[in-house]
C-alpha cells in the first residue's frame, strides 16, 4: 500500500479500481452500466489507487467496503486516472487512515442527473478490459436483473 | 417545434397525410422507420412490467441497498409501468435497473459507446443521456402521456 507519510498524488497513468457490490451495475458482456459511475447524495465517488498495493490488498480493501454495507464484493473495474479526468471530473488522494491510504475520489460531478448520467456513461466505456470478479462464484441472472 | 407521428401500413411509395396539414410551407425533416412488431414483443413486456412490479416491491422502504438509498414511489412505479405500455411494439425493451435515489434506470444498450440511459424520477421528469460514438446527447424532458419522441429518435440510433 501507498506509505501514507509520503502521499503522491494522483497520476494521469495510475490505474483506480471502482468495487462492485451490485449485480445490477455489471453486464453478463463483461462491461459495466453507468450506475457503476453514477455518485448519489455527494458529488464524488470513491475509487481505490492500484499504486503500491497487491491485487490481493485492493481486494482486501474491497472487502471490507462491501461488508461495511452487507454486501458482498462482485468484482472490480479498473480505470486509468487520465479516462477519469473528462469535463468537469477529477481525482484527488483521499487516505482513508489507517486502514486505506490508497483511497481517491473522482471529485466535479455536476448536480443535474443527466449530466451525471452522461459522465458515468463516459466512465463505464472507458474501463480496462472486462471487469474483474472477485473469486469463484461470481454474479447470477438474478443478480443482474 | 412540433413533431407529428404517424403510423401506416405502406401499400405504395406515394403517401397522403392530410395530418400535415398544419405544417405545409414549412420546411420538415422526414424520417421513416420500419415498424415492425418485435416476435414475442407483448409476452416480453408483460414480464418486464412484472419485473418492475416486484423490483418496486423490493425497493419500496429506504435503505434497500443496505445503505441510505431511497425507496421507489409509486408515482415512480406508474409512471415506469406506463412508459412500458406506451412503447411501441417496434422498439426493443430496455433493462431496468433502481437507482439508490429512489428513481427507475431504463437502459437501451448495444455497446459501451452505443446506449441510452434513462432515469424516472416521482415527478415525471425524464433524466436521459447516451452515447452515440463520440456524440454525448442529454437533456430532460417531462411524461405526459406519450413515449417522448425525443427518446425514440435515440433508442432508434442506438438499437436501430
Amino acid at each position: 500500500m501507498i506509505d501514507p507519510s509520503h502521499l503522491p498524488p494522483v497520476e494521469a497513468d495510475e490505474l483506480l479500481a471502482r468495487f462492485i457490490v451490485n449485480g445490477n451495475e455489471v453486464r453478463a458482456d463483461g462491461t459495466v452500466r453507468p450506475q457503476l459511475f453514477l455518485p448519489y447524495k455527494r458529488v464524488e465517488l470513491s475509487v481505490n489507487r492500484h499504486r503500491d498495493a497487491t491485487v490481493e490488498e485492493t481486494a482486501n480493501i474491497g472487502r471490507q467496503v462491501a461488508a461495511q454495507r452487507g454486501k458482498t464484493l462482485l468484482g472490480r473495474a479498473d480505470i486509468r486516472t487520465r479516462s477519469c479526468c473528462i469535463q468537469t471530473l477529477s481525482v484527488v488522494a483521499s487516505p482513508i487512515l489507517p486502514d486505506n491510504p490508497n483511497h481517491a475520489d473522482i471529485v466535479g460531478y455536476p448536480a443535474r442527473k443527466d449530466e451525471q448520467l452522461s459522465l458515468a456513461a463516459k466512465l463505464a466505456a472507458s474501463i480496462e478490459s472486462a471487469w474483474h470478479a472477485n473469486g469463484p462464484g461470481s454474479i447470477t441472472s438474478e443478480d443482474e436483473r | 417545434m412540433s413533431t407529428i407521428t404517424l403510423r401506416r401500413n405502406l401499400e405504395s411509395e406515394t403517401l397522403h397525410l392530410p395530418e400535415l396539414k398544419s405544417m405545409v410551407g414549412h420546411s420538415v425533416e422526414i424520417v421513416v422507420r420500419d415498424s415492425q412488431p418485435v416476435p414475442g414483443f407483448d409476452a416480453d413486456r408483460s414480464a418486464l412490467l412484472q419485473t418492475v412490479d416486484e423490483m418496486c416491491q423490493r425497493c419500496s422502504q429506504p435503505g434497500w441497498d443496505h445503505a441510505d438509498a431511497e425507496s421507489i414511489s409509486p408515482q415512480t412505479r406508474t409512471i415506469a409501468r406506463r412508459l412500458l405500455e406506451l412503447l411501441p411494439s417496434d422498439v426493443p425493451l430496455p433493462v431496468v435497473v433502481p437507482e439508490p435515489d429512489g428513481q427507475i434506470n431504463f437502459e437501451w444498450y448495444r455497446a459501451p459507446r452505443r446506449l441510452l440511459t434513462t432515469s424516472i424520477s416521482n415527478t415525471g421528469t425524464l433524466y436521459w443521456a447516451a452515447l452515440i460514438d463520440s456524440e454525448d446527447p442529454r437533456g430532460s424532458c417531462q411524461f405526459s402521456e406519450q413515449f417522448p419522441p425525443t427518446l425514440l429518435y435515440w433508442i432508434g440510433l442506438v438499437c436501430g
